[in-house]
């Protein structure tokens, strides 16, 4: 028999339960520590509005009040991280752009619709595209440069054993494979990482993707690095520094982006990182100071993976650009200008350049130069006729 | 303002219902009132004085309609229905009723007409019919006109009821206007909190995970779906309506609760009917009520010949598709279920055998399911295509991606749905959000619908935190 008291007592701790979060962000009580408060991830700050009754006849001002409280309800951080960690263990979905492999690695969803051939936009269209790329490569072989385009592995196509059965099944013809036919078809010169690692995986002596990253390893970025550079000293001649590797740490503590996606996850348990592999390349001295030779490198963040390796950096020393799909300049040194590729004079930039290396993962296949060869050429082009 | 929401559950609700408990008892429905109006202003202040307006009216059109008689009587019941049908013609039919008029003047060849589209404000037909059926019951006798206009207002604005029902008609809620103090108890609270949990969670953990598979198929063209995922979009919608629509009711009915009022059922486990009847004695049974008393008993009801049986089930079933949207979708619903009304009603009296439940209740499901693609599609060609694809069972791959959520709520949505067909339970009964019993089983009780209310709010704030790592440009 439940007595009134009871009931009471079941209604004060209804009341406490529901009132907790606001009186938690109204009078900071319990005070909670700022370690508690972080979540990993890039959202927008939301500011509490003033009021004004045109903006309450529009709707503007309650929509931006409702954000603001729902981003500054007590105990968030916990109410986030508890639904992620059940989300994340239990169902194993975390956010719907993220999709959890059968040994609980992570992937963009973009990457493994890419592998499965869900984003295939037609095999016209990329076509169009090779054949600009190999006026492009054609434009830049009178000029006595180069230009050289590098297929990316990607994390899903080398990973296919622990992407969930039903991304599997669907499988189709995707990018990769009408970039291969367009390629050999227009005669583009290229390197094809995206198979030669699929070949590696089983052989290499460490991790080539992190469970929990978004791009490649450290150490995978280095084996890619070393293979463009010296296809680019073997092939055409270039110069670039003679380098090695002084060590190799093997850490559990994951650098750079090797474990993004397990951050984003915004859980409450901690997972033990997988050991990754972080090689030291440094400059090999003994054969004095070389002139390297300059490069520019167009591409997505894969590309910085290359230049995290730390083997960029110590092949390429100061003659190193990147274009950052095709709309951020990082300087030399790759320290971010800030400038956009539509500020700079994209034919000054190419006769700067003895050589341009374009590299992109699978989730970029369909727009793999990033509209980059259309602009230089139309640069070229405008050069030639003085209509800079 | 959405009760699944931070902004309601966080702040709003325990605000009202904080005061309400303090302030006395001639005081409690002027707050109600005022947080009513505020709830309203919320959502859609550029109506608020219509509304307004319109319920002055009404509320003096209702007196006089008390206090005269014969044909004066009929004229002000006239006037007051008049208004409110033509205010929600205005506002949710006038925009259907002139896109019909330029597509049929397009096929003239005639210029179109030029209009500003009207905005539809949000409660309009719930609130509408509630109106309606306050003169009305008047008219009828069966009540009193409320003395005060403040009640008035607070019968036609309450907030739990206001937005999506149910339909509260004036003769069920006219005594708890004026006088609740016996129901403000512990009881009441205890189990409007249940129940509000319940609801909270029908809505958030499945109707909402539901939801996502069934847009996506929706918005994807037929034929770039399978026939599978045309069948996993419709049984997806199927359970989201279900869970979403009496997941609210459910949240209305324990805020009234709450407040000391008595709302009616409005679901009962309606996917184990055995006949589309029997589907719309359990599905939105406020509706269904609604239009019984306020439209089929005035159109002749039962009385009348059986022809004319007939087709006032399919005048009904027709304005009840059209009243939930101004659509040739919605109408085609209607007149679909109105058909399996009138048909059923038709051989009832003309065929002795009966199949068995086993063969009843999953012939009625796929029977509503088909309607419900038409419900939810946005054109008739959509909805026909996509059960063409369905019925067809060519490619049984389903194309998109799930998440592993979404599959143990169909789960779990089945289950619900289901379950009283193998079990007789009246899901009506109030027995599983009863404070009554021994003390662990209500403690038991107690702790699981904390719990879910708990679970439902990190869902709810989760669901507004969408982080990002790298800008793409």
């Amino acid at each position: 028999m439940i007595t009134r008291t009871i009931k009471i007592l079941f209604i004060a701790t209804i009341c406490a339960v529901i009132l907790a979060p606001a009186v938690q962000f109204v009078f900071q009580y319990p005070r909670i520590d700022e370690q508690y408060l972080w979540l990993a991830g890039k959202t927008e700050k939301i500011e509490l509005p003033v009021f004004s009754f045109k903006d309450w006849l529009e709707e503007k001002y309650q929509s931006t009040v409702t954000a603001y409280l729902e981003n500054t309800i007590g105990y968030r951080t916990f109410f986030i991280r508890g639904t992620n960690e059940w989300h994340y263990k239990v169902y194993r979905d975390v956010y719907s752009n993220m999709v959890v492999g059968k040994d609980d690695g992570l992937y963009w969803k973009e990457y493994v619709e890419a592998y499965i051939g869900a984003n295939v936009i037609g095999y016209d269209s990329i076509l169009h595209r090779c054949q600009r790329a190999r006026q492009l490569q054609q434009k830049m072989d009178s000029m006595g440069k180069k230009c050289l385009f590098v297929m990316l592995p990607g994390k899903a196509s080398n990973t296919i054993e622990t992407i969930p059965d039903h991304y599997i099944w669907r499988k189709k013809t995707n990018n990769y494979e009408l970039l291969k036919k367009a390629f050999t078809e227009t005669d583009i010169t290229y390197i094809d990482l995206y198979s030669y690692f699929q070949q590696i995986k089983k052989t290499a002596k460490y991790p080539l993707f992190p469970k929990y990253g978004t791009h490649w390893s450290i150490y995978a970025g280095g084996l890619g690095a070393d293979t463009i550079i010296r296809y680019l000293q073997q092939q055409w001649h270039y110069n670039f520094n003679q380098y090695y590797i002084d060590t190799t740490e093997l850490s559990n503590n994951p650098r750079f982006t090797d474990a993004d996606m397990y951050e984003l996850l915004n859980i409450v348990s901690e997972i033990p990182q997988p050991e990754l592999a972080y090689p030291h390349y440094v400059v090999d001295t003994t054969r004095g100071k070389m002139q390297t030779a300059k490069m520019l490198m167009i591409g997505d963040s894969y590309m910085f993976t290359l230049h995290q390796s730390g083997l960029m950096p110590a092949a390429a020393g100061e003659n190193l650009g990147y274009i950052f799909y095709g709309k951020g300049v990082r300087d030399h040194n790759t320290n971010e200008t800030g400038k956009k590729a539509a500020e700079i004079d994209l034919a000054a930039e190419l006769e700067k350049t003895d050589v341009v290396v374009f590299v992109f993962t699978e989730i970029n296949q369909e727009e793999f130069d990033f509209d980059m060869c259309e602009r230089f050429l139309k640069a070229l082009e405008n050069k030639k006729d003085g209509t800079n | 303002m959405v009760f699944s929401s931070v902004i309601f559950l966080c702040y709003f609700f325990p605000v009202v219902l904080g005061v309400y408990f303090i302030i006395p008892n001639k005081l409690k429905n002027y707050w109600l009132l005022i947080a009513s109006v505020f709830f309203y202003a919320w959502g859609a202040p550029k109506f608020i004085g219509v509304v307004l307006t319109v319920l002055v009216i009404d509320y003096y059109l209702g007196n006089r309609i008390y206090t005269t008689e014969g044909k004066a009587k009929k004229i002000y019941l006239l006037l007051s229905i008049v208004l409110n049908i033509g205010m929600l013609f205005y506002f949710k039919y006038f925009n259907f009723f002139i896109e019909n008029i330029n597509s049929l003047l397009g096929e003239f060849g005639a210029s179109p007409i030029t209009w500003t589209k009207i905005v539809l404000p949000i409660g309009i037909s719930f609130f509408v019919f509630q109106e309606i059926s306050y003169t009305v019951d008047i008219f009828r006798g069966e009540h009193k006109p409320l003395k005060k206009f403040s009640d008035y207002m607070l019968f036609i604005f309450l907030f739990s009821h206001l937005i999506a029902g149910p339909i509260v008609t004036y003769n069920v809620l006219a005594d708890d206007i004026v006088d609740r103090r016996k129901k403000l108890n512990s009881d009441y609270i205890l189990t409007g909190f249940f129940r509000f949990s319940i609801g909270l969670a029908r809505k958030v953990l499945i109707a909402n995970t539901l939801g996502l598979v069934a847009d996506q198929i929706f918005k994807t063209p037929v034929d770039q779906l399978t026939s599978a995922d045309c069948w996993l979009g419709a049984i997806a919608y199927t359970f989201q309506l279900y869970f979403d629509f009496s997941g609210y009711s459910d949240m209305a009915i324990g805020i009234g609760k709450m407040l000391g009022f008595d709302f009616p059922e409005n679901f009962n486990s309606p996917y184990v009917s055995q006949s589309i009847t029997e589907f719309w004695k359990r599905w939105h049974i406020t509706l269904g009520n609604w239009m019984r008393r306020y439209l089929y008993i005035p159109l002749g009801g039962n009385r009348a010949s059986a022809g004319r049986v007939y087709l006032n089930l399919w005048i009904v079933f027709l304005l009840s598709g059209l009243w939930h949207g101004a659509s040739w979708t919605f109408v085609i619903w209607g007149a679909y279920h109105g058909f399996f009304i009138a048909s059923e009603r038709f051989l009832h009296d003309r065929i002795s055998f009966s199949l068995p439940r086993i063969i009843k209740i999953p012939l009625t499901f796929l029977i509503v399911l088909v309607g419900w693609v038409f419900f939810r599609a946005d054109t008739i060609t959509y909805s026909l295509d996509m059960l063409k694809q369905m019925f067809s069972f060519g490619n049984m791959t389903i194309s998109i991606s799930l998440l592993n959520g979404f599959t143990y709520m169909l789960i779990v949505a089945g289950f619900f749905s289901f379950i009283n067909a193998i079990r007789p339970i009246n899901a009506i009964t109030l027995g599983m959000f009863s404070v009554e019993g021994n003390i662990i089983k209500v403690s038991l009780r107690f702790v699981l619908t904390i719990l879910l209310f708990a679970i439902c709010l990190g869902v709810v704030v989760t669901s507004g935190f969408n982080p990002f790592i790298y800008f793409k440009f």
